[in-house]
């Protein structure tokens, strides 16, 4: 029982990664001209699923390692160690965010 | 301005916003691009964050071109500002309220969703995510899905993405994210 519950969740939460993607995708091509099958989308979104799972259970990993519980952005730029552009793009992207956040709080 | 911006984006790669879009917003939203073009070129002191709005971009696009370095030579200065266009521009946005959704200027994995994805495959219990590296993995998966419908559409010339097509870009796309 609790295991039928349990897949519908990750049926709808499926589901709702497929819509975004297909969005994201439909953006893309029509952006660049082309054309791309259902079936394309239904496989991307299996890959994004599945990256989706490893990048959980390293992030889970790292914050443990650091004896968190709480995963922090530390832990992402973690998981882009491998590739340096990657790794630029998202701590360019956390400094942004954390500029915001202080420019928010300095003006309240 | 119009038509140089068509000869950039006739060049440059995927980033270039008009060139797949239907005759009709071309024209409107080549307008708008004109003077907020001009205006991303006179304003960026005013606005502290754009420069690293433009660093996102202009990262993402060099490392989708691995395999193709003729192009980074290419488009590499001009990119900049097209990029600008793309992220920060009312005619990009114009532009994707013609197709349908009206609220961002990209869509992306929506962060909330996210979250519970990831809540879903945590194995140990109280595990939770803070909100920036929630983002921060937004951004993560968003440049995971353009990268791969990126390498697709080069590795594929013409014709309809097929999952074969991404089948054989998926091994390298995995190595490198």
């Amino acid at each position: 029982m609790a295991d039928d519950s349990e897949e519908d969740v990750r049926d709808q939460l499926k589901a709702a990664l497929w819509l975004a993607i297909g969005g994201m995708v439909d953006e893309e091509t029509l952006r660049r001209n082309r054309n791309v099958t259902p079936q394309f989308i239904a496989a991307l979104t299996e890959m994004v699923w599945a990256q989706i799972e490893n990048v959980a259970l390293d992030l889970e990993n790292f914050s443990r390692h650091a004896g968190r519980t709480t995963i922090n952005t530390d832990d992402v730029l973690l998981l882009a160690r491998r590739n340096q552009d990657l790794h630029a793009i998202i701590k360019d992207f956390v400094d942004k965010q954390k500029a915001t956040k202080a420019k928010g709080k300095s003006k309240r | 301005m119009p038509p140089k911006q068509s000869a950039t984006s006739s060049r440059g790669r995927g980033s270039s916003s008009t060139v797949g879009r239907p005759s009709k917003s071309n024209t409107a939203a080549s307008k708008t691009k004109a003077s907020s073009t001009s205006r991303a070129r006179n304003q960026p002191p005013s606005y502290p964050d754009s420069p690293q709005v433009i660093s996102d971009m202009s990262d993402l696009d060099p490392f989708a071109e691995d395999e193709q370095p003729q192009r980074r030579n290419g488009g590499g200065g001009e990119r900049d500002t097209m990029d600008i266009d793309g992220e920060e521009r009312p005619g990009q946005a114009t532009a994707v309220d013609d197709d349908e959704d009206e609220d961002e200027d990209r869509k992306t994995i929506p962060p909330d969703l996210l979250t519970h994805v990831l809540q879903q495959f945590f194995e140990k219990d109280g595990t939770r995510v803070s909100r920036d590296a929630n983002a921060a993995v937004a951004k993560y998966m968003d440049i995971f899905v353009r990268e791969a419908i990126a390498r697709t559409v080069v590795e594929k010339e013409k014709g309809f993405l097929e999952v074969e097509d991404l089948e054989k870009v998926a091994p390298q796309l995995l190595l490198d994210l």
